[in-house]
């Protein structure tokens, strides 16, 4: 695809307005829904996407950028998000060195983890208050864990259709350019 | 930058292990006040929430105004704070009546006309889907602070979490950081009732001995905590088997569920109740009026609210 716009600076300006843009459709159109299937979780799926194929450093920044706005405008406690999101980057670091992304079945399973991870942690936090919930409780999250596994991978495309406006390189085309330069 | 590319990962590993330690051994209740860097993003995102509310709300306002019949919306959201007012002070009012009718010996006479709300859009709820709170568009202009109580129509809503200049942020009763003082209408009985990760309530504490069955009203007691007695919270739905539940009996009693009266998925309008809480009354009522509004006044570092 032909660039629009010049790299690098514009792309991470770039990234980070499409963050907030996907942070305010979560949080004015999808939170108010009734039902428990549109309970989309667009940022979390925007942070694992960049833990996977944007450089470290950039990763982080929007990560904790993502983590700092759920968490001004939620009743989550201070630093939950903060952690989920830092445990999340580690994950998705992890997978992608080690496993092929680009097969849906590992990319579904990939997100299914790390959604799930979310439910664990919260779990964890009760359990530390001393007040253990039921996994019967967390049962209530599936059809929004589903839904959001279901459309991570169509947001995936879309998400790398942003990337290459700005003539970016996920990082292991990148690393591969590299060695072969 | 070498260092970085090279040990970076390490670093990243070593924070999201180290972290976790760090956040489960500190205090995790639901947040007050927001931090200073907090305040810092949210400051950068106001503009651009402003932005999109705009181009959203715009939209919709547009096909409402001139597609819709023009000034009946203006029209029907008036009467409808109105008429929120006029249904939580028909509750006082018909909690009063029980009173009375039950011919109580000793009364304790609370001024409910000084009672001050004021009415709010609720703007939106928690975009985490976890935890239960909503954003009110009214903040402490208009005198809201933490720790007042938050109604509607039907009843309970929850508690200002934490205000800024035009905002609320109020935790739902539903929420599981949420406790509430209240009495089962039908005998009285005393408890305090959490919120749950679903949509339900349970009681933390109950009266020992207390008989309680599905059908039963819960209402705040008024004993403690920002609201007065008798404000609908919620209907007892499941005792967790067949028949009446009695605490004390059964150690291994399961919870009692109770559903809010309030349907938070349709919560559009919200009242903010602006007396911080009975005891401040009480106080108030002891100490004279000028002597509590100098204290709060030194207290707060600002004029103290009407």
């Amino acid at each position: 695809m032909t660039s629009v716009f010049p790299p690098r600076t514009f792309h991470f300006l770039g990234v980070m307005l499409f963050l907030f843009a996907l942070f305010f459709v979560q949080l004015r159109i999808l939170s108010g829904a009734s039902s428990l299937w549109a309970q989309v979780d667009l940022v979390t799926v925007f942070v694992a996407y960049v833990s996977i194929e944007h450089f470290l450093g950039g990763a982080v920044i929007k990560a904790m950028a993502a983590a700092l706005l759920l968490e001004c405008f939620s009743a989550a406690p201070a630093g939950f998000y903060v952690m989920y999101y830092l445990v999340v980057l580690v994950c998705g670091n992890i997978l992608a060195r080690r496993l092929a992304l680009h097969n849906v079945l590992s990319q579904l399973a990939a997100f299914v983890a790390i959604l799930a991870l979310k439910l664990v942690l919260l779990y964890v936090l009760f359990w530390v208050q001393g007040r253990p919930l039921p996994l019967a409780a967390l049962a209530r999250f599936l059809p929004s864990l589903l839904s959001t596994v279901l459309c991570a991978m169509p947001l995936l495309g879309v998400f790398s259709r942003f990337d290459a406006l700005f003539e970016f390189l996920p990082v292991k085309e990148r690393r591969t350019h590299e060695a072969q330069a | 930058m070498m260092t970085l590319r090279r040990y970076g990962f390490w670093f990243l590993l070593a924070a999201a292990i180290i972290f976790p330690f760090a956040f489960y051994s500190s205090d995790m209740s639901a947040r007050r006040e927001l931090s200073m860097v907090e305040r810092i993003v949210f400051a950068v995102t106001k503009p651009l929430e402003a932005v999109f509310s705009v181009f959203t709300s715009g939209l919709g306002e547009t096909f409402r105004n001139y597609v819709q019949l023009r000034g009946a919306r203006e029209e029907a959201m008036a009467l409808r704070s109105e008429n929120a007012e006029l249904q939580v002070r028909l509750q006082l009012m018909r909690e009063l009546e029980l009173e009375n009718g039950r011919l109580r010996k000793l009364l304790s006479f609370v001024d409910r006309q000084g009672l001050k709300f004021i009415s709010g859009r609720v703007q939106n709820a928690d975009p985490t889907f976890l935890f239960q709170s909503v954003r009110v568009d009214r903040g402490q202009s208009i005198g809201s602070m933490p720790g007042m109580g938050v109604l509607s129509a039907d009843g309970v809503v929850g508690v200002v979490m934490r205000s800024g200049t035009s905002w609320s942020d109020v935790l739902l009763v539903t929420d599981p950081n949420s406790n509430l003082d209240v009495i089962v209408s039908r005998n009285r009985r005393r408890g305090i009732i959490e919120g749950t990760l679903g949509r339900k309530m349970r009681f933390k504490y109950l009266d020992q001995g207390s008989r309680i069955q599905p059908g039963d009203e819960v209402v705040t007691s008024g004993l403690s905590g920002p609201f007065p007695r008798g404000i609908t919270v919620g209907k007892v739905v499941s005792t967790g088997y067949e028949g009446t539940a009695q605490t004390g009996d059964a150690p291994g009693l399961p919870p009692m569920e109770i559903e809010p009266a309030v349907e938070f998925g349709e919560l559009s309008e919200a009242l903010i109740l602006l007396n911080l809480n009975h005891e401040v009354d009480v106080i108030r009522r002891v100490g004279g009026a000028e002597w509590m509004d100098k204290l709060m006044e030194t207290a707060s570092g600002r004029p103290a609210s009407q």
